[in-house]
């Protein structure tokens, strides 16, 4: 199979899952709730007359099966419904509010590809040594650390105790951002400050990217230290990094050239996996920050009971990880021809 | 006499297994130390009314915020509640919700597991399919998306919403393994001599799948309370004077500049906690791996 095709082929495949997704979705939506039209219109605190037209609206008086067909072709349109508590349409406010998860999830992983993939290697070089035992505790604290407690360790002692990083609330100082005419492109901070040369902005984003990117990204460098490190263990033992060794290629060549490019391949996949737990970490790292993301406004709606947002949030972060797995996968197939062909 | 000997001839193989078991985690320490926190543990929530000092719902206005101190070990929260009661009762909460939610996922899971795997066809094809579609979506998510749901807010409503979650990893799991079994010698002389295909499943093909199901049920009993911690820290989950760990640190959480205790002893409880059941897991899974053992 040559690489579009296969692609082509896992591009169909994304369809099933996510209509699967939306199929998960509708069932918590229309359901599970003994009356979904109170929980659409706001719960208890809805009046009659409000719950009986968001029944119209809905077409909640409608057999299942048509319900969910007409809530397959609202989404299509991104229509996610209306909120009862803002009252605007749900998709609007998830455009404010996406961007800066983008930012913050984007920054997280890359941090923790650079701290997990040097610990994964020193470790597996220097098997059953103290650098490899100490990693192995680096790595089960990250999978055991609750992580909205890190963050709150952090800027209890990083920013209250050192005063090491600017305020932890928010994603840029305001002073900076309003007193000048920064613009917004992709409302991703770090992105728009380098388009206008803006590194004031830049290098103030940053500061408050660092505590709550690093709280995000500790359990995902943890999963990727114990993966590369088990496929590097695994790679090292093969023929062909002996057959290098004979040769007399130096040890920094064999490990950097040889080995890692190979072990690489399954952390791939790992990154891809872990994005999905990444993508929840937000939702309690932005909330332990006061990041204005997609998580944060999920949170607020549980208070509020403003079940449309609380359920385009939860379609627009599945649809994220299917995609994000998706492209995962074709960068596999392009780095490994054995995908392709196999 | 004779007896014994009789048995340890017979059982000769599983002997030498188990005692080569032992000596592994003997070598282990890590693993000890895991299987050593959840002991503790255990014994805490079992007799939590003996070993907390106060009533861990009983407020005193007089008491509030203090530090910690040879009264109150761990300090007192907002309300003067004794912090460090209430991390002992919420051992029970949390323990509580981890075993529930496991035994419920392995319950159905195993079930559909076996039946996907060893039926195969449409049936596993169906399965399979819903499987993949709670893997497109984060579990944290999709529990907090069932909780609001749910309507009501309680600790049943937690176990109730992440069972929900959790459940189709076990189908994997158990599937998988019974795909390798099935086309066993052993297998197969069990259907030759009749045996009925529920008896081939649960007596023949499940106890040959336990050790991995085993090991991931020792590591989701961590990843579990982890969810519901998180849960009830963004606010689903236990009612307001529940001695709940991630709850308390929400509430603490207002006070953490001036009263770093009320934040960081029921994480900590929380972190340790999951620690042990990932130490004992990891332990249990190079313990159990026939391809590590020799």
């Amino acid at each position: 199979m040559d690489l579009k095709s296969y692609i082509a082929r896992r591009l169909l495949l994304a369809i099933p899952t996510i209509l699967g997704v939306t199929l998960i979705v509708f069932f918590i939506s229309h359901v599970v709730p003994a009356d979904p039209a109170l929980v659409w219109a706001g719960g208890a605190r809805a009046r009659p007359e409000q719950v009986e037209q968001i029944r119209q609206l809905y077409h909640l008086n409608e057999p299942i099966w048509k319900q969910y067909v007409i809530f397959l072709s609202d989404l299509v349109r991104g229509d996610l419904g209306i909120s009862p508590v803002t009252g605007r349409p749900v998709i609007e406010d998830i455009k404010t509010y996406f961007p800066a998860t983008l930012e913050l999830t984007i920054f997280a992983i890359a941090l923790a590809i650079l701290i997990g993939i040097p610990l994964g290697v020193l470790s597996a070089i220097k098997k059953d040594s103290p650098v490899d035992h100490s990693t192995r505790i680096f790595a089960l604290s990250g999978y055991s650390m609750p992580i909205f407690w890190l963050g709150l360790i952090l800027q209890l002692v990083v920013y209250y105790y050192l005063g090491l990083v600017p305020d932890p609330g928010g994603r840029v100082n305001t002073q900076v951002y309003i007193s000048s005419e920064f613009k917004t492109y992709t409302n991703m901070y770090l992105i728009d400050s380098l388009i206008q040369g803006r590194f004031d902005v830049f290098f103030d984003a940053l500061q408050h990217l660092i505590l709550p990117g690093f709280t995000l990204a500790y359990a995902t460098a943890a999963i990727i230290a114990r993966m590369t490190r088990s496929s590097m263990l695994e790679v090292i033992r093969q023929d062909y990094i002996e057959f290098a060794r004979a040769r007399g290629l130096p040890e920094r060549v064999v490990i950097y050239k040889h080995a890692l490019r190979n072990a690489m391949i399954p952390t791939v996949t790992v990154v891809g996996l872990s994005f999905g737990g990444l993508l929840a970490g937000a939702v309690l790292t932005e909330t332990v920050f006061y990041w204005p993301g997609i998580g944060r406004y999920m949170v607020g709606t549980i208070n509020t009971l403003d079940f449309p947002a609380l359920m385009g949030g939860t379609i627009l972060i599945a649809l994220v990880f299917v995609i994000v797995n998706l492209l995962v996968d074709i960068l596999y197939a392009i780095i490994d021809p054995r995908i392709r062909y196999g | 006499m004779e007896r014994v000997t009789d048995f340890k001839e017979k059982h000769d193989a599983k002997i030498k297994e188990i005692k080569y078991s032992l000596f592994l985690v003997r070598n282990s320490p890590l693993t000890i130390l895991g299987a050593l926190i959840i002991l503790i543990l255990i014994l805490v929530a079992v007799f939590a009314p003996y070993i907390a000092p106060y009533d861990p719902e009983k407020t005193n206005i007089l008491a509030r915020l203090k530090p910690p101190s040879k009264d109150h070990p761990f300090g007192t929260d907002d309300l003067g509640r004794d912090i460090f009661s209430r991390v002992i009762w919420g051992s029970r909460i949390s323990l509580q919700i981890g075993f529930t939610v496991v035994f419920f996922a392995t319950a159905i899971g195993t079930v559909l597991g076996l039946i996907a795997g060893y039926f195969r066809g449409w049936i596993d094809e169906i399965l399979m399919r819903i499987t993949d579609m709670f893997f497109a979506i984060p579990s944290l998510i999709l529990a907090m998306a069932i909780s609001a749901a749910l309507q009501t807010r309680s600790i049943y409503t937690t176990m109730l919403a992440v069972t929900f979650v959790w459940w189709p990893a076990y189908v994997r799991i158990v599937r998988s393994s019974v795909l390798s079994l099935v086309e066993s010698q052993f297998v197969e002389a069990a259907r030759s001599l009749g045996a009925s295909n529920r008896r081939i499943m649960f007596k023949h093909i499940l106890p040959n799948s336990l050790a991995p199901l085993l090991v991931q049920m020792t590591l989701d009993l961590g990843a579990v309370i982890l969810v519901a911690a998180g849960l009830s820290f963004i606010g689903f989950g236990a009612g307001p004077n529940t001695p709940e760990w991630g709850r308390m640190v929400a509430e603490g959480r207002n006070y953490m500049t001036t009263a770093w205790w009320t934040i960081t002893f029921p994480g900590l409880a929380i972190f340790i906690t999951v620690l042990g059941f990932n130490l004992l897991g990891d332990g249990l899974r190079d313990i159990l791996d026939p391809r590590l053992r020799r």
